[in-house]
């Protein structure tokens, strides 16, 4: 075999149309690791260098399509096959030199890749293995094996489609594409023809299960450090499978009838078994621009779900006990007890997002009835027992729990929470913070092979204690100082010195306010800090930074004002406009722009109440607009919409921003609109803000005019 | 020894070989057909490339398939041949002596050995693209006896070489055919008459003729005229112009036919034999 493998070494080698380009290509690589090592020394973002690192991954993998053809497809050329065949198992011991010398060809490449993303590592000087092991991981599914697949796919279709170049080319053209987000504008295409996401989502189910790639060519969208690559179970089963699959199709083409046969049934059965696989990946993280991608994932499910207001609800009990059994592999398992207080209810309404797919409820009797609608579970009794065992499993596109990486922060619904509460804001876009008003007990036991980092006390993936609310973390994620806990690799990391500086900030606004401090800031630089990975923001406006019990979330803490500030942010209830309550925050904590042509300039408040007022008429048009509407809205109609609309986003705006700068900023009485509106916005109260806007803006013109 | 029993073999619904029956001894065959008369067909099922449906095939009186003597006993030479463009002549032996399992300490030796045999010794270190058609079917033969093999099917391996080839590969075989079954697969009949002891004429899938080459011939004994193209009229019963020839502006006839005339006949040679039996004239 040796002497096969070294001649069709050699074939390679002084094939110019191989061996030629082959060098290049290893030249451009190395100036490549020049452009990303430059990169690094420019930015100091060891993800975007790895990012940058990928791309190129499906110009390799096609490069090693056309070479693993090219070289198989000599035996075809050069007519050898007939005779090869005759030799004891010749054409597969021919095939098995190729594939040999193929696997060499690839190897250079691929160890090239490793050697540089582990000198860049250590280059980086950060010392985290959990990142060094990720890297190497990478190396070998996305440098290796990705590499054999391209291999292997080409010495298949030499073996299947001999010489029909064009096909060949075709399908190596038509695999790349599926590797790029190329798809996005073709995908698309039947929901413009039929207004369905259906064909959209088995176009990239076919596509997922093509994908060789860690990160598709064209794809923006930012690595979580949290996360990763992804590197899921079935990304390597999918991996070995296109190696083995083409393998199979090889041989089929060496061996007689009956061991053709058997291949080929084989083959099939591995098929089904990976497709079956693939159908229950369970939780992946999804960064395109499909439909079912975590940015755009639950918007689009409560745009297209009926408005449900579930504001003020009163759930009629409390949970007391949570008893959390956690199993975490490519999806979450949970059964989750839950004591309440309240026996004699006619009704129990709970609210788990929709994702999670219900098996059971019960209590210590066995199961009981219950309704699933959306994110809310309806259970007429409990027949008097105070405890209700829920079992379910499933998946949210952002908030993923997998073998990778788990991010389920304490308030989102992935665990059964008292009453009927809203998981999306339509108007502020982003997650309802839902957490409870009271503390429970919480005792959580995790099944999982990834260390977890919880707000409640505890070790080895069991913790205990009290709190508001349970959150998850894990992956690449550490306990980077005491009590806070961030991904390592981001430059950005929380520090202590920033949470005790915005505790001071948010003292003296307080003080500036003369208002008391609420609970949620009293000692919150003792609680427990958790960075939200910073691509959570993409899709939610509303979850930057949550202030719980006994812990914080947050996406941003690269110092102490602007913490501080996205602190009070969560302190405020969302009831104005997100200009407005920008300004107001901007101003309250002295961050206005001095420079902008709008604190320059001063407010005519005659022209703002008048905006004010033909804002209002626009709206009023737009009031009762849903996407069912907006469907069916008459083309002549449309036109008038889109001016109005386009109207109405433009004064909305330029009404918030003046309004905030001439209350908070300019006004004589700014500290006291500062005290109103903070009275405002802590409140239940339902006044329209531009209501009060109003009120106060024609006080002071009655007060200027005496 | 090879004894092929009641053989067929069928592509979907066309049955390209219909109930051969042969036994080959070591001696140099020819496999005489027309094109699409089934030749490469058998020699590829007695190559094991193809599976017949019906019938057996032994070798020694073990089945083909089933013999590991058989496979190392073979070599082959299809219709097409060819070998990485890229490698030297050695290097290329030297792939298939892998191929072929033969022993490394061996392989120098029967490569030496079998590039003498068809006087490829001095091209060993050139590349293959740089030999010539005939080199190469040359070199294919070299590449079917490596490993001292025993029984050899030449596909059609005079196609294409000129006639200088042509009869170094007639020269090459009669070098080879000691001891050997060598099956030969051709149309060209002089092929066949220069280096073969025996001649199989094969038809539609079937065996009309298998004995010697002089048996062959004398089925056309009294049935070959020369006449004159006049004369063309006079005979009498079936027949078939196999050449036109003109001799002192006159132009002649050679004639195959069924029944006596009352010309002098010619002495027949092997193509007229083949043609009495493909044309029915025998």
């Amino acid at each position: 075999m040796r002497k096969l493998y070294k001649d069709s070494l050699l074939v390679f080698l002084r094939s110019k149309n191989l061996s030629i380009p082959y060098f290049a290509l290893l030249a451009l690589t190395l100036a490549y690791f020049g452009f990303c090592f430059n990169n690094y020394l420019q930015y100091s973002e060891i993800f975007s260098v790895a990012m940058w690192l990928v791309r190129p991954c499906i110009f390799l993998i096609a490069f090693f399509i056309y070479c693993s053809y090219e070289l198989a497809i000599k035996m075809y050329d050069n007519n050898m096959v007939e005779y090869l065949k005759i030799y004891g198992q010749g054409l597969w011991k021919a095939y098995g030199a190729i594939i040999l010398c193929l696997s060499t060809i690839v190897a250079i490449p691929s160890i090239m890749f490793f050697a540089f993303v582990v000198f860049m590592y250590y280059y980086i000087d950060v010392y985290y293995l959990p990142f060094l092991i990720h890297l190497m991981k990478l190396s070998v599914l996305y440098f290796g094996l990705s590499f054999i697949i391209g291999m292997m796919l080409g010495t298949a279709m030499a073996a299947k489609l001999k010489n029909k170049r064009l096909a060949v080319y075709g399908f190596a053209v038509i695999f790349m594409l599926l590797n790029t987000t190329f798809t996005e504008a073709p995908f698309r295409i039947p929901y413009l023809l039929f207004n369905s996401y259906r064909t959209e989502r088995m176009l990239y189910y076919i596509k997922d299960f093509l994908t060789v790639v860690p990160h598709e060519l064209g794809n923006n969208f930012t690595i979580a450090p949290i996360y990763g690559f992804p590197m899921e179970p079935i990304r390597w089963i999918l991996a070995v499978f296109w190696g083995l699959f083409p393998l199979t199709l090889i041989l089929t083409e060496c061996f007689n009838r009956k061991t053709k046969k058997a291949l080929i049934a084989a083959s099939c059965l591995m098929v089904l078994l990976v497709i079956g696989l693939f159908s229950v990946r369970g939780s992946t993280l999804i960064m395109d621009m499909r439909v079912d991608s975590y940015p755009f994932a639950d918007p689009i499910y409560y745009m297209d779900s009926p408005r449900e207001a579930y504001d003020g609800y009163e759930a009629g009990f409390i949970v007391e006990e949570y008893e959390m059994n956690l199993t975490i592999s490519n999806e979450l398992h949970a059964e989750v007890e839950v004591t309440i207080d309240n026996r004699d209810l006619d009704n129990y309404e709970f609210t788990l997002y929709h994702g999670y797919i219900l098996m059971s409820v019960g209590t210590e009797d066995g199961e009981i009835p219950f309704t699933r609608e959306g994110d809310y579970i309806s259970i007429e009794s409990l027949n008097g027992a105070d405890r209700v065992i829920f079992k379910y499993y499933g998946k949210s596109p952002k908030f993923y729990a997998n073998r990778q990486a788990i991010a389920l922060p304490a308030y989102f619904a992935y665990y059964p929470k008292a009453g009927r509460t809203n998981i999306w804001d339509l108007d502020r876009y982003g997650y309802v913070v839902n957490i409870s008003p009271n503390e429970s007990d919480y005792t959580v036991n995790i099944r999982s092979d990834l260390e977890i980092f919880c707000n409640l006390a505890g070790s080895n993936n069991s913790f205990r204690g009290k709190s508001n609310g349970v959150s998850l973390f894990a992956g690449m994620y550490e306990e980077i100082a005491e009590n806070i806990y961030a991904e390592p690799m981001r430059s950005d990391l929380p520090k202590r010195e920033y949470i005790r500086e915005a505790q001071e900030i948010l003292i003296d606004i307080f003080n500036r306010l003369e208002r008391p401090e609420p609970e949620s800031v009293i000692l919150f630089s003792d609680k427990r800090f958790f960075q939200m990975p910073q691509n959570f923001s993409l899709n939610s406006n509303t979850d930057d930074t949550v202030v719980m019990s006994d812990h914080i979330t947050s996406v941003f803490c690269n110092n102490g004002p602007e913490l501080a500030e996205n602190i009070m942010e969560s302190i405020i209830k969302p009831k104005a406009n997100i200009w407005f309550r920008g300004g107001y925050l901007s101003y309250l904590f002295n961050r206005q722009d001095e420079s902008d042509p709008l604190v320059q300039s001063a407010v005519d408040l005659n022209l703002l109440l008048e905006e004010i007022d033909e804002w209002r008429s626009l709206a009023g048009k737009f009031s009762d607009m849903n996407g069912e509407k907006r469907k069916n809205v008459s083309e002549k109609d449309r036109a008038t919409r889109i001016a109005d609309e386009r109207r109405r986003y433009d004064i909305n705006q330029i009404v918030n921003e003046k309004a905030a700068k001439y209350l908070f900023y300019e006004s004589p009485r700014k500290e006291e609109n500062l005290r109103i509106f903070f009275d405002y916005f802590t409140s239940e109260s339902e006044e329209d803000y531009l209501g009060l806007v109003e009120r106060l803006v024609r006080e002071e013109l009655e007060h200027d005019r005496n | 020894m090879i004894v092929i029993n009641n053989l067929s073999k069928r592509f979907r619904k066309k049955e390209v070989l219909h109930s051969i029956n042969l036994q080959l001894e070591n001696r140099v065959y020819g496999l005489l057909g027309a094109n699409g008369a089934g030749k490469t067909t058998l020699i590829r099922c007695l190559a094991g490339l193809y599976e017949p449906q019906h019938g057996e095939m032994l070798y020694n009186n073990e089945p083909i398939h089933k013999s590991k003597s058989f496979r190392q006993d073979l070599g082959y030479l299809p219709q097409a041949f060819g070998m990485f463009q890229e490698l030297t002549l050695y290097e290329m032996m030297d792939y298939i002596c892998s191929l072929k399992n033969i022993a490394k300490s061996k392989c120098a030796s029967e490569i030496t050995k079998a590039l003498t045999s068809v006087n490829l010794e001095n091209k060993g270190r050139d590349r293959i693209k740089t030999l010539s058609g005939g080199m190469v079917r040359r070199a294919g033969i070299a590449q079917a006896i490596l490993g001292d093999t025993k029984v050899m099917l030449l596909d059609e391996p005079t196609a294409g070489l000129d006639p200088s080839e042509r009869a170094r590969f007639k020269n090459t075989v009669n070098a080879l055919k000691k001891d050997r079954t060598i099956l030969i697969s051709t149309h060209i009949v002089e092929d066949v008459d220069a280096c073969c002891n025996s001649v199989i004429v094969i038809d539609e899938g079937q065996v009309l003729f298998n004995g010697s080459c002089e048996e062959l011939r004398n089925i056309a004994i009294n049935k070959v005229y020369m006449i004159n193209e006049a004369d063309s009229d006079s005979i009498v019963g079936e027949k078939f112009i196999l050449k036109i020839n003109e001799i002192e502006s006159k132009i002649f006839y050679r004639i195959l036919a069924k029944e006596k005339q009352e010309y002098q006949s010619e002495k027949p040679n092997l193509e007229d034999g083949y043609m009495c039996l493909v044309k029915g004239l025998a």
